[in-house]
């Protein structure tokens, strides 16, 4: 097999994430490290890795540069890759390191939401009526545990164009609440009916900003406009700490799909979306982490915690270059 | 909802009642007015939230019950004159907003519309047709794509234009220096009922200091607003919403087709007239339609009686 054999899965995979196509950001970070892994046990030499690792890597942290948990958890590979070559030398052991540590993660990242799913869920009383954006397996966890507790919910979502993943998460949520779904222009129009707002979170940068599904800034300033309050579910992974060293997020964009009463217009004029936009911090009543309920503000606390202070955050590029040393 | 745009519906409405003058038969100038107010208030109830339509009718009526003739044939000419005064005005309105709106309009500003309006891309097609460069961005306008009849007249008339998600706005804000926008209806206090998701992009202007017009002839304007009368926003199918997609019949659909705009979030509203800040909205009202406001009064003190 040539490199670019190897690299096809990597690539197929990058290129949904970059149209927005895998919804959930967590089915994207686990979708991209089980290629890594997949890319791993079938290289045929350690010495290979060399070139194709970090191209691989890069591929997929490209695919989506909003993700904080995706670079996190590739760096986290990256790291155990290093430290397990430079300790064990035996390619088969490697692999099995490998294995491991993505089991690990993807273990990690459920247990952490869950946590986080169930502070959220303490926020709902018993009668709220709910407005939940985007899709977010995060947010049906919260959902369920709420209704687990036998509080009486109601569910307002937005339809979340262009991709629609606000109509998947009513039809799933459909099955276990009472679900009202509308076009996005009508969240001003209807938000007079709700009792509080909840989001996921792409990413948390450093001064609180929440990046997530486009979209979401404007929810958040109606809600901010009619004094409803709105939160944001991000495990602590999610934290940007890049972001604190001045680096700026950059946004993926796609083409919009325009529907069969404007075939005519086709090429011809442009349609366009971010996939994401950004809320500023005071917008936001509380982001929700594993580690408990924080005001945006207070995020650069816990990148203190995490990363030390000056935070130091290990770059990719230097772990590259630790691997083709090892190697 | 054959017939979209608050000026078309008005002008079909004045065309209804034209049509319905000239095939009247019969000779009783009484029964030809009652027949006059059956077809005017079967038009009314067609639409809920335009207040054109009913602007356009009281416009004919009111000419009507001021002839004291008991000529049929000359009752007939009334309805069908006015009708075509009606129709003529506002046409020229349209225009002329564009002629005003115009002004405003700087070399090199980039607009956002939302949904299509007449009105609204007669002030942008004028900056256009004046040499002034300008780029153009307007929403897709869901659930039922206006946007791209926008988008179509933007196209023809050789402006560029970029089609974005109605869930972009406040994401593009920051490229954006002017908002132009119609209306369905004016209130008494100048607040503005428009196709749904109008009012959040007023929001999104607010925040961002960008400049947020409203395109509206004097024709949009509601007297009975004038008398504290509510304005109903309609719930539209909700087939419109979800399409070619199959959803679980327990899901709730709702699809209001319009919302209300607070005049604080409006810088002002180009009328065929002039210029007005929407708190200054009564003065139109008083001055076009005084006479359909002591209208109404009459109507309910009546009622009281």
């Amino acid at each position: 097999m040539n490199k670019l054999n190897y690299l096809k899965e990597i690539e197929d995979i990058s290129d949904k994430i970059k149209k927005g196509k895998i919804f959930s950001s967590t089915e994207v970070v686990i979708n991209s490290i089980k290629a890594v892994e997949k890319l791993l046990i079938n290289s045929s030499s350690i010495e290979f890795l060399k070139e194709i690792y970090p191209i691989a890597i890069k591929k997929l942290i490209n695919s989506r540069r909003t993700s904080a948990l995706l670079l996190n958890s590739l760096r986290q590979i990256t790291e155990t890759l290093v430290y397990s070559i430079k300790e064990v030398k035996d390619l088969e052991e490697v692999k099995m390191i490998i294995s491991d540590k993505v089991r690990e993660i993807e273990k990690n990242i459920k247990e952490t939401n869950k946590i986080v799913a169930h502070i959220a869920s303490n926020r709902i009383l018993d009668g709220d009526t709910l407005l939940v954006y985007s899709y977010s397996t995060i947010l049906k966890e919260t959902i369920s545990y709420a209704l687990s507790e036998g509080k009486n919910i109601k569910i307002y979502i937005p339809e979340s164009r262009p991709g629609g993943e606000g109509i998947v998460f009513a039809k799933e949520l459909s099955k276990i609440a009472d679900v009202t779904l509308f076009v996005d222009s009508a969240i001003r129009y209807l938000i007079k009916d709700v009792d509080k707002v909840f989001t996921s979170s792409e990413a948390i940068a450093a001064n609180g900003a929440l990046i997530n599904k486009v979209g979401t800034s404007l929810l958040a300033l109606i809600s901010h406009e009619a004094r409803v309050r709105f939160f944001s579910l991000a495990a602590t992974t999610k934290f940007y700490p890049e972001t604190f060293l001045g680096e700026l997020v950059e946004l993926n964009r796609v083409s919009l799909k325009i529907e069969d009463e404007g075939r005519d217009l086709v090429g011809k004029i442009n349609a366009y979306s971010p996939l994401f936009d950004v809320t500023p911090p005071e917008y936001i009543d509380a982001i929700i982490t594993e580690k408990g309920l924080i005001a945006p503000q207070a995020v650069v606390m816990i990148i203190q915690e995490i990363y030390g202070w000056p935070p130091k955050i290990p770059s990719l590029e230097f772990e590259f270059k630790k691997l083709k040393e090892v190697i | 909802m054959k017939i979209r745009g608050a000026g078309r519906i008005a002008r079909a409405a004045a065309q209804g009642l034209q049509i319905a003058a000239y095939n009247y038969r019969g000779d009783n100038a009484e029964d030809f007015r009652q027949y006059i107010n059956g077809i005017a208030e079967y038009l009314r109830s067609t639409r809920p939230t335009a207040v054109s339509l009913p602007n356009a009718i009281i416009f004919i009526l009111h000419r009507l019950s001021m002839a004291l003739s008991d000529n049929v044939d000359e009752l007939k000419e009334v309805v069908i004159k006015s009708a075509n005064e009606f129709i003529e005005y506002s046409k020229k309105a349209t225009d002329n907003i564009g002629v005003i709106g115009a002004k405003r309009i700087k070399d090199g500003d980039n607009i956002l519309t939302h949904c299509n309006s007449s009105a609204a891309l007669s002030v942008i097609i004028h900056a256009f047709k004046e040499g002034k460069k300008i780029k153009v961005y307007n929403t897709e306008t869901r659930p039922k794509f206006q946007g791209y009849i926008t988008a179509r007249k933007l196209l023809k008339v050789g402006i560029k234009t970029t089609l974005i998600t109605d869930s972009a706005v406040r994401a593009f804000m920051k490229k954006i220096d002017k908002i132009i926008v119609g209306a369905d209806t004016v209130a008494a206090n100048g607040a503005v009922v428009n196709k749904i998701g109008t009012s959040q992009i007023a929001l999104a202007a607010k925040e961002a200091n960008v400049d947020f017009y409203v395109a509206a002839e004097t024709y949009k304007f509601s007297p009975a607003t004038v008398l504290g009368e509510y304005i109903t926003i309609e719930e539209r199918s909700p087939k419109e919403v979800i399409r070619n997609i199959e959803v679980p019949s327990n899901i709730i659909i709702r699809n209001p087709a319009f919302d209300v705009t607070p005049p604080e979030y409006i810088d002002a509203i180009i009328t065929e007239l002039g210029i007005i800040p929407p708190q200054a909205s009564i003065l139109v009202l008083k001055e076009h339609y005084g006479w359909a406001i002591r209208d109404y009064l009459l109507k309910e003190l009546s009622i009281d009686e």
